[in-house]
């Protein structure tokens, strides 16, 4: 079987300084999110009216907010929820749009055309759009906004799918598939997927990053994580009426988006350089 | 050319209209009666009737859908339920705010980002290059609307040189209405040129190592030349097309940035029309922006082809 590009034969992963820096900063988040579960320093949602807008101290490493509730646990949560709206939008999006994408580039001619079409027309929607529409209909809500963002990453999965596969269609080990008799779903299974797997998991982590970036806007308008969970796109939103009081309000989940979307690129841009140094980006939308 | 110019207008043409179908489908499925939603729970029969006759609710889907399109054609997007005015004088009104700021943010990001990526590509792999690279990372990571807020929280808040939000009229107060625009499109922008600023840098990079850079630089061209006037010119046409790509992000971004610094554009507009659920106006405004995109798109892809005369008009 031949195989273009693996991700399972990368050799030394770590002499790449984006990757490894990457790689550190996801998983230090990944260790958050499932540690948040089990243990915060304070429950993140328990209010105590007498140490409202504390600064950092000892005692509250991150300081506390309006309500007395500690800024740390706080965060250390949100991260959770970050990691599973990436998770179900790039799924959703990967999941229809390989199966769209692989669609168009088996059948071509009239699939293709209608496929591609649509996915025109979804691709000019951003994530923020589709999901202001969304929210709308059925209201605001975490698995709206993750429907909504999953959504607009269908056209990328599908496009990305469509333009890798359909130049592995035409190598010669799937004509001589074909030739000794095996079924498409076979070949799509067995020869395509496998060879476009690593551009897809490059394009997963930048979309994963992107995902993280459109629900924290989301729940800043209020459109996305419903209070009083704790996101950092809804703790910014209420740090902005309390800045004069508290700055480090506005300061801290900022930098847990940024670090986390910061890490998600490094990876991706990692993985990209070792997999396929010819592999470029597809472009980046925020 | 002619052909080409028929074909691609006809997609566009295709694209709009499914595009429209698509909104206006989505806004069907709505749960409740719209004319129950405008006059609440206490309405009587007979005048929610007489709304839906109004609204012509009561006609099939498809006599529904091609009055709409007529009234888009023809500037009619309905009437705004909660500021009893048309929707397209609504939208017109905010437009004052969002356009310019979308064209400030453009700005910004040009200079922003040009003749840093032309920098990094001149001082590839040394350290002018690694910071234009790590700035870019770190604006990549960085949503517009939190360097928003750290924009408000250093230069309102602290310094007190900018309005911390709020927008004056161009009628009556255009230097205060430019500066209230300035922090908004600020925010947008640094993040709109750590995009260009890679695709300059990686542009610039492609071209430089081509045989006619060779070429001209040993035929005795000064380098300064062959940079500005040979490399750079092909360098900025994939730059303009990410430029006009972009610009859906853009709007998008200005939704949310909008409400970061209480700005009256179009962004607020359909914010605020969520809360009151009023369908028009995010019916009128999502159509608008969507048609906005897809022009855009459009216009970029004849620039494109304008400008690089070697593309050829399939």
């Amino acid at each position: 079987m031949n195989k273009l590009f693996s991700p399972f034969i990368i050799h030394r992963p770590f002499r790449n300084i984006n990757f490894t820096l990457g790689f550190l900063i996801t998983i230090t988040l990944l260790f958050t999110a499932i540690l948040s579960l089990i243990y915060t320093p304070y429950d993140p949602n328990r209010m105590n009216l007498s140490k409202r807008f504390l600064p950092p101290n000892a005692e509250h490493w991150l300081g506390t907010d309006q309500y007395g509730r500690d800024i740390l646990s706080r965060v250390m949560r949100g991260a959770v929820n970050s990691i599973v709206v990436g998770l179900v939008a790039v799924s959703i999006g990967m999941g229809f749009g390989v199966f769209l994408g692989s669609l168009a580039a088996f059948y071509r001619k009239w699939v293709d055309e209608i496929i591609m079409r649509i996915s025109d027309v979804l691709y000019g929607f951003p994530a923020v759009l589709s999901a202001i529409l969304i929210t709308s209909i059925f209201g605001p809500g975490i698995i709206n906004s993750m429907m909504a963002i999953g959504i607009f990453n269908i056209p990328i999965f599908a496009r990305l799918t469509r333009a890798t596969s359909l130049s592995i269609w035409e190598r010669d080990y799937v004509t001589a598939a074909r030739a000794i008799g095996r079924r498409n779903t076979g070949i799509i299974w067995k020869y395509i997927l496998p060879n476009i797997l690593s551009a897809l998991i490059v394009q997963g982590t930048v979309q994963f990053a992107i995902a993280i970036l459109a629900e924290a806007g989301l729940s800043y308008l209020g459109l996305g994580t419903q209070p009083p969970h704790p996101s950092w796109g809804r703790m910014l939103n209420e740090a902005q009426t309390f800045m004069g009081i508290s700055p480090y309000l506005a300061i801290f989940p900022g930098c847990a988006i940024a670090l986390t979307v910061l890490g998600l690129n490094l990876l991706g841009d990692g993985l990209r350089d070792m997999m396929d140094p010819k592999l470029s980006r597809i472009q980046i939308r925020i | 050319m002619t052909a080409y110019l028929l074909k691609r207008s006809l997609t566009l043409l295709i694209t709009l209209i499914l595009v429209s179908i698509v909104i206006f489908a989505v806004l069907m499925v709505l749960p409740g009666d719209p004319a129950q939603i405008i006059l609440g729970i206490h309405a009587t029969p007979e005048s929610l009737q007489n709304l839906r006759r109004q609204l012509g609710l009561n006609q099939p889907i498809l006599t529904q859908y091609l009055n709409y399109m007529r009234g888009f054609f023809t500037g009619d997007l309905g009437h705004s339920i909660t500021y009893e005015v048309s929707v397209i004088s609504l939208i017109l009104q905010r437009l004052q705010v969002t356009i310019p700021l979308t064209i400030l943010s453009i700005l910004f990001a040009i200079f922003l980002s040009i003749p840093s990526g032309i920098y990094a590509s001149l001082h590839r792999n040394r350290p002018g290059d690694y910071g234009v690279m790590i700035l870019s990372q770190i604006g990549l990571a960085v949503p517009a609307f939190w360097a928003g807020i750290l924009l408000i929280l250093l230069f309102a808040v602290t310094l007190h040189w900018f309005p911390a939000g709020g927008f004056q009229s161009w009628q009556s107060h255009p230097m205060g209405a430019l500066k209230s625009l300035l922090l908004p499109a600020l925010s947008l922008g640094f993040v709109r040129a750590a995009v260009l600023a890679r695709m300059t840098r990686s542009s610039m990079l492609e071209v430089l190592g081509e045989d006619f850079i060779r070429t001209a630089r040993s035929k005795g061209l000064p380098r300064r030349r062959v940079v500005y006037k040979h490399a750079f010119r092909n360098a900025i046409i994939p730059v303009i097309t990410l430029i006009g790509l972009q610009t859906g992000d853009l709007l998008a971004g200005a939704i949310i940035i909008e409400n970061v610094f209480h700005l009256p554009g179009v962004g607020r507009l359909v914010f605020e029309a969520i809360g009151q659920r009023d369908l028009p106006v995010i019916q009128g405004v999502v159509l608008l922006i969507a048609t906005m995109i897809v022009v855009v798109n459009f216009l970029v892809d004849l620039a494109y082809r304008y400008l690089d005369p070697r593309i050829r008009y399939e």
